[in-house]
């Protein structure tokens, strides 16, 4: 994994670059410093960059051929990024609330929905740490395996060691 | 003792055609999984936590039929007094950010607005949280499973020792 191990790397992926600045002033503010973001105005752009720096956390938007017509449009980065890697959480930002979109992207693997509405930044602030919740669980489980993993070579080392010791002297302990 | 039950649901909605329907989703989608109670105030919800709900769905305005009612965000508040540890997700009918950060501010963990999507969010999020569960039962079980599988191992090396010297002497 590219990023530092304690922190939490998100990219948020809009071609409405305004919403972008906003959106990524907005979570600067409000998330801790353990959070590094990066802003994508493509999702070509950002599908390369997920394969280098595996980000924890993706925002979308579900629209992304506004500048570009030939763009492709939010659900298929997702599944793309989605093949990629499929334990990136990824949460999409619309405008519409329609039906047809939170099913489409639920489907295919969005952790949420997002409705970019005036209660937009607020739920993706919260959004993002709920996500953050689960990825120190992961970190923790890790941590445990690891932990056992050493404990378990140093008592071996540690016997081997005291049998060799006591083979090599011929102590009587 | 484990503060809540994974597998038990509250819907809390004086809209009792909108709490039916949510239930009727729930069951449709997850079948027997949950364990589902229906409340129509808060109040009666606040006096059946003995059921230790890991998630609820609290309706912000819940004054609608009985204006004596306690609002949404109190009962959130209260609850999450009592169980800390149980998810709330909160439905209203308005998107407002006032809203949203009210429920935030105070412990939901998210916010539905009752639109045409709020049947597919409600199941997406009650997913999520089951899936945080099942972390934090793996990270609790793999503890204890390693704290008993290093004192095996300690005990082991302790008689390994032991009957060395016994053998050497």
């Amino acid at each position: 994994m590219a990023a530092p191990s304690d922190k939490i790397l998100v990219f948020l992926v809009d071609d409405d670059e305004m919403y972008l600045r906003t959106l990524e002033h907005n979570l600067h503010e409000n998330l801790t410093k353990k959070f590094i973001i990066k802003t994508y105005t493509s999702g070509e752009d950002a599908i390369k960059m997920v394969k280098r720096l595996n980000p924890h956390i993706v925002v979308l938007d579900y629209y992304l051929d506004g500048e570009n017509k030939d763009s492709k449009n939010g659900v298929d980065i997702l599944i793309d990024i989605k093949k990629i890697d499929k334990n990136i959480n990824i949460v999409m930002l619309s405008n519409e609330d329609s039906l047809d979109v939170a099913n489409q992207c639920v489907n295919n693997g969005a952790y949420d929905y997002i409705i970019k509405s005036e209660s937009a930044f607020v739920k993706t602030v919260n959004i993002i740490n709920n996500i953050f919740k689960n990825v120190i669980l992961k970190r923790k489980i890790r941590a445990q395996r690891i932990g056992f993993l050493i404990f378990l070579l140093l008592t071996l080392s540690f016997v081997a060691l005291i049998i060799f010791f006591i083979h090599s002297t011929g102590i009587k302990w | 003792m484990p503060q809540i039950n994974s597998n038990v649901i509250f819907l809390i909605d004086d809209d009792v055609i909108y709490a039916k329907t949510i239930h009727h989703n729930l069951v449709q989608h997850f079948g027997s999984k949950f364990k589902i109670y229906v409340y129509n105030t808060g109040e009666e919800a606040l006096k059946n936590m003995k059921h230790k709900p890991g998630i609820v769905i609290l309706d912000y305005y819940l004054d609608g039929v009985n204006k004596e009612a306690k609002a949404g965000l109190d009962i959130l508040k209260e609850i999450k007094k009592i169980a800390p540890l149980t998810h709330i997700v909160m439905l209203s009918m308005e998107d407002s950010l006032k809203i949203a950060n009210d429920c935030v501010d105070n412990g939901a963990f998210d916010y539905i607005v009752k639109s045409e999507t709020a049947f597919v969010k409600i199941l997406n999020i009650i997913k999520n949280i089951f899936k945080n569960f099942l972390l934090k039962r793996k990270v609790r079980s793999e503890r204890i499973g390693l704290f008993v599988a290093f004192l095996i191992i300690s005990l082991f090396v302790a008689v390994i020792l032991y009957f060395y010297k016994a053998n050497a002497l």
